[in-house]
């Protein structure tokens, strides 16, 4: 019994990391190995030519750059946002308050194809087309987001407000000095998300950027298929590249990333 | 320091549940008030309206001279300690003590100076810079206390601040509190639900039973001439004896029949139904048929310096205090013997009869 | 407040409102009246290229000197050759007929270069004008449409046509606003009556005045647009009957053709007999403005377009809107009379913190889903698009995709059961790790690997190309989906797994329930609102699917929203048009009632689990 479990644990292990497993290796093949017959999994000799031919080709500092802007903005920007939201919606009453919320919910049916175009129109209006403000402002404000901070506020106990106010804090002072402390690992958790989700990124920026100069990870990666399609070392080596950043984020974050898992649910973005 | 008067005040919570009726109540420049009653009978209701935390449906709070109903807490310079203590998890004990003064503006110096003070009063200059998740219960109690004391406000509240702690603990800083208020003169109300921490800290005594001011004494009068029935069962270990009777005239002039006992009352003015009150320890027992009537034992509780008996007095408990180990049997039928100067009468309200 | 002062403030708002919605009503006037003095401009500009004469040919002095011109400055330069541009004595005489037209109502320009023609003493136009009409094609200048005239082949920019619109009294009273502004005034009086009549107030009242407001203001602009397009049939029946005979020799009767290419966004077809006036009718289910036009003994046609008035509709919410402030800012007063200050101040304090993420939501949210709507007004996008075979053939395979959802949502829970058993100790944290893998990793990344594994036939199963492969595309592309959805779905039944107490398992285990009978009994009846959750936040995700399809099929299976894609942007990367938006537009929104008739009750379930999270 509990071998026949240790076994499924095992194979699921092997069955959701092999694919990386084989991204990695295949990265480091030399262009030829994967013509043979049949194909190896390991490399022969492992070489790490295709990273530096990567490095070369896709514009990985450009790259890196504009997903770190993109997503550090939009890290900073719907923490914030979603932060004074959730705590408006759980510590506050005010007349309307869940009918508001509500409508915030409502907004999550609406498909992103939907928003895009109008968006685009909206962003090309003002002329941010290929620019950071076009690529960023869409995306500052997370509904989900808003839920998540939402929970984490009306789980905190109300007397440490209260202490707060009798010890003479504003309103600013305590949502910012003492509730956002609080909710912490709310924060944190949001932040990693959020993070990740814009490092993963595809649609907007392949709409609302043109110029190679504008990349980010997902597009550049996916430009990069294009241009050596043939090549699979080449094209393995940039997606490891290209994923790096967010395998790093996620191992050091993993406690708060499983956490934001009671309430965001599975909002895989595919 | 100043004095706190409550003038008619009602408190309806949005649910429509009245948590307070037309409450009145002073409590003097200085005074230790202890607010006595047990879990919802509105008392923590009272002091959050007075910090400001609730704003009260009807009536006034006033702070000194000042009416300050509608002011937000942070304008009434009252401070108050939390059961729950609320620190602020992710600052030190020093931060936590300085965060008020801070907010009111003060120069770094100053506050440095009285943080130090406070902690050096309280005792808690070695774990300034620890965090509240590295304390024991009681340094964390007393860094509340700080956090309290440490501005020098007009008024403290203390709500229920030693409910948390184990017994020995709980003495101790009973103590702690009482020399305290003797050394800084404050106002204080505290908050609790145990007449015994009652009993021994308040200066005055405030008894509150479903959301009203039942009576506000010495802790000598509130027990010696308890205002009505509730406060009577409430104070004593264990409570007073409350047994429903009627007054009648007897074979040998007047008398009281509560279950199976027939105690004889000089009662002129009042016939029909009332509440008799006995305290445990003037219940005696004695041979069947020798006393004001018999009993079946129920229960018996040697606790060692006396022991508790609880007897079925014709279907009404009674509860019987007796000194030492008493030789009594579950089971048995005995007579009970009452003090009749120590009898309390109530109407079928509540109220004291004559 | 007093109630006097209550009063005032109520009026004031009342009357604010309706200040406003006429200055709305106003705005969407202009804009009809503008777009009439553009269309009759141009329509103007088109028969004086067609009935103006080129210039005789030269004299053959010609190259001893110029002819002087008859005309002062006259700035650019025509630089058409002599054949292409006009005779300038006959563009004369068409241009001041033009005035003594019977029935004309419009105000027109005729410029040659930068000269005027009609009123020679008008100011000329500035060489900049005319140098931006070149790239804007028209534009509104003083009051006027100013339309390029272009040679005779039309090709280069010879001159304009301005034309002024002269406003038309609308309604009972004259000058304009004829419904609006009665009904405004009304608005405002009925208002202040009911407010200074006494604080008994009925909301009713004013709503009704508003409503009032805004349906006189849309009468008025239906009316204006409805003689916008009167106007332009009018006119330019005059110009076609003219046209028809002046229309430059050698033919003896005009053709239709002819005629029709003066009106390029009407059309002109043979019609009966029939009175000067336009009138509406439905042609093949559209509706039309009709007029009848002669165009030479016993030949009549029709010239019909589409009325204005049919695009008002969409200005009436815009009306409402403005109309409504007034009981929205009266329903605000009365809140703020009767909440104690304390509310008020934290209700205000509250809508602070709410601001970012609201104001956010209404201009990138909220706004592009009304524009989204707009875009795709009219109807026949939709017609359109439910009749397009594509359309249903997207669906279709989008339809197909999401059945993978069920699938993993059982394995899912599965991996989940497996997985909670060891909470503890590097395997269990190792396999976590692992399941985060796939979720946090780039979907592009995810679908590289794929297809190389596909192709390269990693898997021993032969260099198949299922990927490329019409007939085994679909279940490939579910199978991936399923692998990168499994680790999160994993995960989240795992922190649904963690939440359970301890105490029902144990309690069942010491009754002696089998631990298939305390997963059926107890894990499963407990984990069910989070497995619809997954399950339809699973749904809704697949039916959005987008990236590993427009990575992965290029040609392969359509799914939804790659149609849209297609539909707005082309196949490429192409910046589409505003009727491509408008189909893509029709397209989402269809999607997007799907998607909520099909999943409505998500939002309750993602209300009560974050409740009970």
């Amino acid at each position: 019994m509990l071998s026949t479990r240790k076994l499924g644990l095992g194979l699921l292990s092997v069955a959701v990391s092999a694919p990386f497993l084989y991204m990695v290796s295949v990265s480091l093949m030399g262009e030829s190995e994967l013509l043979r017959w049949p194909p190896p999994l390991l490399p022969q000799k492992p070489t790490f030519g295709n990273y530096a031919a990567a490095l070369a080709a896709l514009p990985y500092a450009k790259v890196f750059l504009n997903t770190a802007i993109l997503a550090g903005c939009v890290m900073v920007g719907q923490v914030l946002t979603s932060a004074a939201a959730g705590y408006a919606f759980a510590r506050m009453r005010f007349p309307g308050r869940d009918g508001i919320f509500a409508a915030f919910l409502a907004t999550l049916m609406l498909p992103a194809m939907l928003l895009v175009i109008p968006r685009f129109l909206l962003v090309n209006a003002v002329g941010w087309v290929d620019t950071y403000p076009g690529l960023i402002s869409t995306e500052l404000v997370s509904v989900l987001g808003i839920v998540l901070m939402r929970q984490s506020f009306l789980m905190l106990p109300r007397d440490v407000e209260e202490a707060a106010r009798l010890d003479g804090a504003g309103e600013w002072t305590l949502f910012w000095r003492v509730m956002l402390p609080l909710a912490r690992p709310a924060v944190i958790t949001l932040a990693l998300l959020a993070f990740m989700d814009q490092w993963r990124n595809f649609l907007w920026p392949l709409i609302v950027t043109r110029s190679a100069d504008m990349a980010v990870a997902e597009v550049a990666l996916a430009q990069f298929h294009s241009t050596y399609s043939g090549n699979w070392p080449y094209q393995m080596a940039a997606a490891v590249l290209v994923t790096l950043p967010v395998w790093l984020v996620c191992l050091i974050g993993q406690r708060y990333l499983m956490q934001g898992w009671r309430i965001t649910g599975a909002a895989v973005r595919l | 320091m100043a004095s706190v008067t409550l003038r008619r005040l009602s408190k309806v919570f949005d649910g429509g549940v009245q948590a307070l009726h037309h409450l009145d109540l002073d409590v003097r420049d200085g005074e230790l008030l202890v607010l006595l009653g047990p879990s919802g009978s509105g008392k923590t209701t009272v002091l959050r309206c007075i910090a400001g935390l609730e704003e009260p449906t009807t009536g006034e709070v006033v702070i000194g001279e000042r009416v300050v109903t509608h002011d937000s807490p942070a304008e009434r310079d009252v401070a108050m300690v939390f059961q729950s203590q609320a620190l602020y998890p992710y600052l030190t004990v020093r931060e936590n003590i300085a965060f008020p003064l801070e907010m009111r503006g003060l120069a770094h110096a100053q506050a440095t100076r009285r943080v130090l003070e406070t902690a050096t009063r309280l005792g808690l200059q070695s774990v300034l810079d620890r965090l509240p998740s590295q304390l024991s219960e009681g340094e964390r109690q007393r860094a509340a206390l700080g956090r309290a004391i440490v501005r020098g406000p007009q008024v403290f509240l203390l709500d229920e601040p030693l409910a948390r702690l184990d017994a020995p603990l709980r003495i101790e800083l009973r103590a702690e509190v009482l020399a305290l208020h003797r050394a800084i003169a404050a106002t204080m109300i505290y908050v609790t639900h145990d007449q015994a921490e009652a009993m021994t800290m308040g200066q005055r005594i405030a008894v509150l039973h479903e959301g009203r001011l039942r009576q506000v004494g010495t802790p000598e009068e509130v027990y010696q001439r308890p205002a009505d029935v509730h406060v009577a069962r409430f104070f004593g270990t264990p409570g007073m004896n409350v047994l429903q009777g009627r007054g009648r005239a007897g074979d040998k002039g007047r008398v009281i029949e509560a279950g199976s006992l027939v105690i004889p009352v000089e009662l002129s003015t009042y016939e029909g139904e009332l509440q008799l009150g006995i305290r445990p320890e003037y219940v005696g027992l004695c041979a069947v048929d020798q006393g004001v009537g018999n009993v079946d034992v129920l229960v018996v509780e040697p606790l060692g310096s006396e022991t508790l008996v609880h007897l079925n007095a014709g279907g009404q408990p009674l509860v019987a205090r007796l000194p030492g180990f008493a030789d009594v049997r579950v089971g048995t039928r005995v007579g009970v013997k009452v003090d009749r100067r120590r009898l309390y009468l109530f109407d079928a309200a509540g109220a004291p009869v004559a | 407040m007093s109630p006097r002062g209550w009063a005032a403030s109520a009026t004031a708002a009342a009357a604010l409102a309706a200040a406003l919605t006429l200055a709305v009503t106003h705005w969407i006037e202009r804009r009809y009246e503008r777009a009439f003095a553009f269309r009759i401009a141009r329509t103007t500009a088109a028969y004086v290229a067609a009935v103006t004469p080129p210039p005789p040919p030269p004299p053959p002095v010609r190259r001893r000197g110029r002819i002087p011109r008859p005309q002062a400055p006259i700035t650019p330069v025509p630089q058409s050759p002599a054949s292409r541009t006009y005779h300038l004595p006959s563009l004369l005489t068409q241009a001041r007929g033009l005035r003594t037209l019977p029935g004309w109502t419009t105000e027109v320009e005729v410029y040659y270069g930068t000269a005027p023609l009609v009123d020679a003493t008008a100011p000329p136009l500035s060489p900049d004008d005319l140098l931006q009409l070149d790239s804007a094609g028209g534009r509104w200048r003083e009051g006027s449409a100013l339309v390029p005239l272009k040679d005779r082949d039309g090709r280069e920019i010879v001159g304009a046509v301005a034309a002024r619109p002269l406003r038309v009294p609308t309604g009972p009273l004259p000058g304009g606003l004829g419904f609006a502004f009665p009904a405004a005034v009304l608005a405002v009086v009925g208002a202040a009556v009911i407010a200074f009549r006494g604080r008994s107030l009925r909301s009713g009242g004013y709503v009704g005045a508003a409503l009032l407001l805004a349906a006189a203001s849309y009468l008025d602009l239906r009316a204006v647009a409805r003689s916008s397009t009167d106007r332009w049939l009018t006119d330019t029946r005059r110009l076609l009957q003219e046209a028809a005979t002046r229309l430059p020799p050698p033919r003896s009767r005009v053709s239709v053709s002819d005629l029709a290419a003066l009106v390029q966004d009407a059309e002109l077809v043979a019609g009966e007999p029939a009175e000067s006036a336009p009138w509406r009718a439905r042609v093949d289910g559209a509706p039309r403005a009709i007029v009848a036009v002669l165009i030479g003994s016993g030949r009549w046609v029709d010239l019909r377009t589409v009325p204005a008035e049919i695009t008002t509709l969409r200005w009436l919410l815009l009306l409402l809107a403005s109309a409504l402030v007034g009981p929205l800012g009266i329903l605000l007063l009365r809140w703020a009379e009767r909440t104690p200050a304390r509310k008020r101040r934290e209700t205000a304090i509250a809508w602070g913190f709410l601001a970012p993420a609201g104001l956010h939501l209404l201009v990138f949210t909220l706004g592009p889903a009304a524009l989204a709507i707009y875009l795709a007004l009219p109807l026949a996008n939709f017609r359109t698009i439910v009749h397009d075979p594509l359309t249903w053939l997207s669906m279709r395979s989008t339809g197909l995709y999401a059945l993978y959802v069920p699938v993993s949502v059982v394995i899912a829970l599965g991996a989940a059961l497996l997985v909670h058993r060891y909470r503890v100790g590097w395997g269990g944290r190792l396999l976590r790790s692992a399941l985060l893998l796939p979720y946090v990793t780039s979907v592009v990344a995810i679908a590289l690997v794929w297809q190389l594994i596909d192709q390269a036939g990693t898997l021993g199963l032969g260099r198949s190309g299922w990927l490329s492969s019409p007939a085994t595309a679909l279940p490939a592309l579910m199978l991936l989906a399923l692998y990168a959805q499994l680790g999160g779905q994993t995960l989240v039944f795992l922190a649904g797994l963690e939440r359970i107490p301890r105490v029902y398992v144990d309690a069942a285990r010491v009754d002696g329930a089998s631990a298939w009978r305390r997963f059926w009994r107890i894990t499963l009846p407990l984990l069910r609102p989070l497995t619809w959750f997954v399950v339809l936040t699973g749904l809704l995700s697949a039916f959005q699917v987008f990236t590993i399809a427009f990575v992965l099929t290029q040609g392969g299976p359509r799914v939804l929203v790659q149609r849209a894609y297609q539909l707005a942007w082309g196949g490429g990367g192409g910046s589409g048009g505003s009727q491509a938006f408008g189909m893509a537009s029709a397209f989402a929104i269809l999607l997007c009632l799907a998607l909520v008739v099909f999943s409505w009750p998500r939002l309750k379930l993602l209300g009560r689990y974050a409740q009970h999270a």
